[in-house]
């Protein structure tokens, strides 16, 4: 079925490459993201995508027939101006956390840098809620008191030589799981280190307002030589999970490897289940480490359940959408949502549940849990196994 | 708008009674028969009758029929038509008069300019605004697109029509999208007009005897779609003699015969057109082939008609049109090392295409009222097969075969009659209605899973009951009426109703067109309508392709509606050889539907209103159209100054925008010249504001940093793309200059003598590197830059017809 569905689209996109003839530049975000798809994940066949490939040749040697595709370079680009950017997400009892950095012309030489003399604060029903100082390159952050429900926050951020931004937004509801189930599929090939654990997460879902939610399974690991006895922790990063429930979307668009859609992170609304108790399944699978080997990695790895506001929502998936997207010159590009005016960015409020997964935590002295602070803290103030499950 | 549609109301009743009124007067004869062409018995549509001392004329239907009713009386009657030896009949008209007509091309040799008709229902008399005829023969000598002659590629010449991107076949016109035209093929709507994603049109222009568009002051008995009406009029077969054409081209050869079943009572036309490119390309793909891969592509049209006059007041005409573009692959891996040998099979491959038929029965009730009843079909579908079958060579062989399809399309059974009644020359009364049933498939999907032959699995995999009908009904009624010398109006209503999925929509529809004699070639005319469409194009593609889906207006996505309204003016000089128009329109547009920004295709699992925005547009403007008729040299001169925007409340912030094909310049220089009688010349410059394009201004960090490593070094910061506004950016300008040396020649082969013509020429001949699409890139050193890709630079021609 989804191989089926590749072909449709591969028609789709193979007709815009016959008639645009350019090399697609990916972004780079794009790029650095793949490199992390975990290889565990079956390679897709090559044989496979040629046989896609193939179905349409003629249609390219027409276009080639028809006319040659040339390109002239001179090109004025458009007009622009730098503007701030501000990136927060906010959660209870959590730092106040603002990136600010700045934009820079599409084809200028310079990368998006951070502006370390920006004023940020904090503002809530007219009053100053707190003034964010700077702590690191282009991060603000602030501790004390956090945010709290039914309130509505606005940021403000100013620097010299730009516009000032400001935006608002609330904590969405608290994640209204009910239940959380881990169940480990084993294998019939005894030799196999190939581990499947199917997951099961119950939503009790409030039905009087649209709610937006984010999955993720996030893993901290850790790279062991039992020959030197050494431990040396490897950077944490998202896992791949995937699931054929409808709930969840869209994912990564690999029809070929697997009948079921693979997802890095999945935002999602409640429109198929809204105002219901609604369970959502999805699996994990990994390698269990080699008992025979010297160097083996070992991995903890966690569900992260959020509730999202809905500019939390937009901004995500906008900005994951384009980054995954090559530039179609026939269809209007994607726009990122922002929430802030006199800049671009994004402001707004989550909250979240971890469920470590209870067969995956191998003991390593010393690591645990804590560790995915530095992985998901960097821009979702999200550490440890977070608050308990009701 | 209320208002308007009373108005119009009161004048229809009114025109109605005045046809009463007439009754009472002296005794009144009517003369009427059929218009047809000396050499073939085609019907002549659009002659002109015209009796000098009533100074009352009278045009022929799209059949050939004519009706004019006058006061006894001996009359002179002149009878012209473009391409023709005018005629001229002294009548004494006692009683009602049964005179069918036939008229001589002229000769060639013969300037035409010699044989100018007194007078013609042209565009300074008629009512209708808006609406071109394009000359097909003139067509035929123009440069065309790698020598295929192309009917909507020269609709495309036309003020007021854009083609989208280079060498499409799309049609936008008057700042609306390619789903708001309405092209008819001897009555039935084609749904996908094009070939070879959208390169060429599926029309072969051999077939055709007329076409016609109208962009504005819709008649009543047109409606269903917003933006135009493209009417095509397949020939309807020699009924005097046998006779053969044919072209051999760079994409295609085409092969049309016709002629005569029973003399003057029966004909037939049959035409067919067939890409070669697959049959050239073989030598060159099989070398890179393995595994006896095959392939498979090519792409071809057929058209046929048979045209039977039962009695003289019964004719029946039956048309068939079928196309269709196939592009396919097969290859097997064989392993010969297991025991039994095992094969796999793979195919793959898509094709689409339209199919048409209609059935029409002309029947004449009186010498004043002529009805045409027609039963129509057409289908235009798009289908994906994978197949995996697995063979092991076992006696007898055990198969294993797993299929899967995706299938979309639109199939439309229908019925229509219209009535033509013409009780005296002020009046030329037209009413009749339609019923048509939609069947709606956007994209099921099977699997059909078989093991040798035990039976197997056949399933549906799409979720949805997604394969749904509706159905669409009209009725209008139209009067052409002369209300004074100068003037003339067209008054009618058309009213429509769809009902899909349980929920009906109405809308009446009044449309008025009017024209002032200003003096005796100058006319002043106005136009005003609303349309109505229940249907939807979904694409995201900004080109025509296979894969875009036609759905029904439903209970969340309403119809799309549209007002018009046009002023113009209309000249004939130097003797009927110009004409001239101006012309200025403002169109609105409501029920639009855009993808939702990031969505692009609907997978079976989701529904497409979750992924649409509504929103509305209007474009104005003024278009020139002087056009040279007769005479050694023909050709005309279109230009365009217009506006199209859109608004969408989830699209560019809510604000309005500049539509893709926002065009504010737009020039078209067509011309013929005949050098002598075996040599003349065909050339088209054009000349187009560039497009409206959205371009990524700047670049900013992406927020959604999950990794530590964005902020230690060890990753660059992820970027994204930051977009001006929606359509800010324009393309440099298209321009384009087209040439055709025609060479005509008697040729004697087995068939007989016929004439010969080897055209030659180029595209785009001063190689013009125009803006096909911008995109960004990387520099040698990794910098950013914005191209532009441009597709045809100068591409040279020679095509070959023949006729016996």
């Amino acid at each position: 079925m989804k191989r089926l569905l590749y072909s449709v689209l591969m028609l789709q996109q193979l007709t815009q490459k016959i008639l645009g003839c350019h090399r697609e530049e990916r972004s780079d975000v794009a790029i650095s993201h793949r490199r992390r798809f975990p290889r565990e994940i079956a390679a897709p066949s090559s044989r496979a995508r040629n046989d896609i490939l193939w179905v349409f040749p003629i249609a390219l040697l027409t276009a080639l027939l028809l006319g040659a595709c040339e390109t002239v370079v001179d090109v004025k680009p458009p007009p622009h101006e730098d503007r701030l950017v501000a990136q927060s997400f906010f959660t209870p009892d959590s730092l106040w956390v603002v990136r600010v950095t700045h934009t820079v012309g599409y084809t200028s030489p310079e990368s998006p840098g951070f502006v370390d003399d920006a004023t940020v604060e904090i503002w809530e029903e007219g009053h100053l809620r707190a003034q964010v100082a700077w702590a690191d390159s282009g991060t603000y952050a602030i501790a004390g008191s956090g945010p709290v429900m039914d309130q509505r926050y606005t940021l403000r951020v100013s620097a010299p030589g730009y516009p000032s931004l400001e935006g608002s937004d609330a904590l969405p509801r608290p994640v209204p799981v009910t239940a959380f189930n881990e169940t480990i599929v084993q294998s019939e090939d005894t030799t196999s280190r190939r581990q499947l654990t199917r997951l099961k997460i119950t939503l009790d879902d409030p039905p009087d307002v649209a709610n937006y939610y984010g999955l993720m399974v996030v893993q901290a690991r850790w790279l062991e030589d039992r020959a030197m006895g050494q431990v040396t922790p490897l950077p944490p990063s998202l896992f791949i999970f995937e699931s054929d429930d409808l709930a969840l979307g869209e994912g990564e668009f690999d029809f070929l490897d697997t009948e079921k859609t693979l997802y890095r992170e999945a935002f999602f609304t409640d429109g198929l289940f809204n105002g219901s108790t609604y369970t959502l399944d999805f699996d994990v699978q990994y390698d269990t480490p080699d008992p025979n080997a010297d160097v083996v990695v070992r991995r903890v790895l966690a569900v992260v359940l959020l509730s999202v506001s809905e500019d939390f929502f937009r901004y995500w998936k906008t900005a994951g959408r384009q980054s995954f997207s090559n530039e179609n010159p026939f269809a209007e590009p994607l726009r990122v949502h922002s929430n802030l005016t006199g800049g671009f960015g994004v402001f707004a409020g989550f909250q979240y549940r971890v469920f470590p997964l209870g067969a995956s935590t191998v003991n390593v002295a010393g690591y645990g849990l804590s560790d995915l602070c530095g992985l998901v803290g960097s821009t979702l103030p999200i550490c440890g196994a977070g608050p308990p499950v009701r | 708008m209320n208002d308007a549609m009373r108005v119009i109301g009161l004048l229809t009743v009114l025109s109605l009674l005045s046809v009463q009124a007439l009754y009472g007067q002296d005794q009144r004869v009517t003369l009427s028969g059929f218009v047809t062409d000396a050499e073939s018995g085609e019907a002549l549509i659009g002659a002109n009758l015209y009796v000098p001392a009533r100074q009352a004329g009278t045009i022929t239907n799209d059949y050939g029929f004519y009706s004019l009713t006058l006061p006894a009386d001996s009359v002179y009657l002149r009878i012209s038509y473009l391409g023709y030896q005018p005629r001229s009949f002294a009548i004494d008209l006692q009683n009602d008069l049964e005179l069918d007509i036939e008229l001589t091309p002229t000769p060639v040799g013969l300037d035409e300019v010699e044989v100018v008709a007194e007078r013609d229902e042209d565009e300074v008399e008629s009512t209708q605004m808006s609406a071109i005829d394009l000359p097909l023969k003139e067509v035929m000598k123009l440069p065309a697109f790698l020598g295929e002659i192309d009917v909507i590629k020269a609709i495309q010449l036309l003020p007021g029509v854009q083609s989208g991107t280079e060498g499409s076949t799309g049609l936008y016109v008057r700042g609306g999208g390619p789903d708001q035209n309405l092209i008819l093929l001897d009555g039935a709507p084609v749904y996908n007009a094009s070939h070879v994603f959208g390169f060429l049109s599926v029309f072969n222009a051999d077939a055709l005897q007329h076409v016609r568009l109208i962009k504005g002051g819709f008649p009543a008995r047109y409606g269903g779609r917003l933006s135009s009406v493209v009417d095509l009029g397949m020939k309807e077969g020699n009924l005097k003699t046998y006779q053969a054409d044919g072209t051999v081209g760079l994409v295609f050869s085409s092969l049309t015969v016709q002629g005569p079943l029973a003399r003057d009572k029966a004909s037939f036309i049959v035409s067919a057109r067939r890409t070669y490119i697959d049959v050239l390309a073989r030598p060159f793909l099989n070398r890179s082939l393995e595994n006896g891969q095959k392939l498979v592509s090519y792409f071809y049209d057929a058209n046929a008609k048979l045209n039977y006059a039962a009695t003289r007041r019964d004719r029946l005409f039956l048309s068939l049109y079928l196309g269709r573009d196939t592009y396919g692959s097969t290859y097997e891996d064989v392993d010969r090392t297991r025991d039994p040998i095992y094969r796999q099979r793979n195919t793959s491959g898509a094709d689409w295409g339209n199919v048409t038929a209609t059935l029409r029965w002309n029947h004449l009730f009186s010498n004043k009222l002529f009805a045409n009843t027609t039963l129509l079909h057409s289908r235009y579908n798009f289908d994906v097969l994978t197949r995996l079958q697995q063979i092991e060579e076992r006696d007898p062989p055990v198969r294993a075969t797993e299929e899967i399809t995706y299938s979309s399309g639109i199939k439309d059974l229908g019925a229509r009659i219209d009535f033509d009644y013409r009780p005296t020359p002020d009046h030329y009364i037209r009413f009749g209605g339609s019923l048509t049933r939609h069947g709606f498939n956007p994209g099921v999907s099977t699997l059909q899973l078989r093991l040798s032959d035990a039976g197997g699995l056949d399933t549906t995999l799409t979720p949805n009951a997604f394969r749904f009908a509706g159905t669409e009904a009209f009725i209008y009624a139209e009067d052409d009426v002369l209300l004074s010398r100068r003037f003339k109006a067209n008054v009618g209503l058309h009213a429509s109703a769809m009902r899909v999925k349980g929920t009906t929509y109405t809308s009446i529809q009044p449309r008025l067109s009017l024209r002032y004699l200003l003096r005796p070639r100058w006319s002043l005319k106005a136009s005003f309508g609303t349309m109505q469409q229940y249907l939807h194009l979904l694409t995201n593609t900004g080109i025509n392709l296979p894969t875009d889906l036609w759905l029904a207006a439903t209970d969340r996505i309403g119809p799309q509606r549209s007002w018009q309204a046009a002023l113009g003016m209309a000249y004939t000089f130097g003797e009927g050889v110009y004409t001239a128009s101006l012309e200025g329109y403002y169109k609105d547009m409501r029920g639009l539907i855009e993808y939702k920004p990031g969505a692009s295709f609907i997978t079976p699992n989701e529904d497409w209103q979750d992924k649409v925005e509504g929103g509305r547009g209007w474009s104005y403007g003024v278009e020139l159209f002087v056009q040279k008729k007769r005479g050694r040299t023909t050709g005309w001169l279109g230009y365009t100054l217009s506006w199209s925007r859109r608004l969408f409340g989830g699209l560019n912030d809510g604000e309005a925008f500049p539509y893709r094909y926002d065009r504010r310049h737009d020039v078209s220089l067509v011309v013929t010249h005949k050098l002598n009688d075996r040599l003349d010349l065909g050339a088209t410059w054009i000349y187009g504001t560039g497009q409206a394009v959205t371009l990524a201004a700047s670049r900013f960090a992406d927020g959604r940093l999950l990794d530590v490593r964005y902020f230690d070094g060890t990753l660059p910061l992820p970027e994204l793309r930051l977009y001006g506004e929606r359509g800010g950016y324009r393309m440099g300008a298209y321009h384009r200059f087209d040439v055709a040396l025609n060479w005509h020649f008697d040729t004697v082969v087995l068939l007989g003598e016929g004439e010969s013509t080897l055209s030659m020429g180029a595209y785009n001949l001063y190689s013009r590197k125009n803006p096909f699409y911008l995109f960004t890139t990387r520099g040698p050193n990794g910098e950013r830059l914005y191209k532009q890709a441009s597709l045809f630079p100068i591409l040279p021609f020679i095509s070959y017809r023949f006729h016996f």
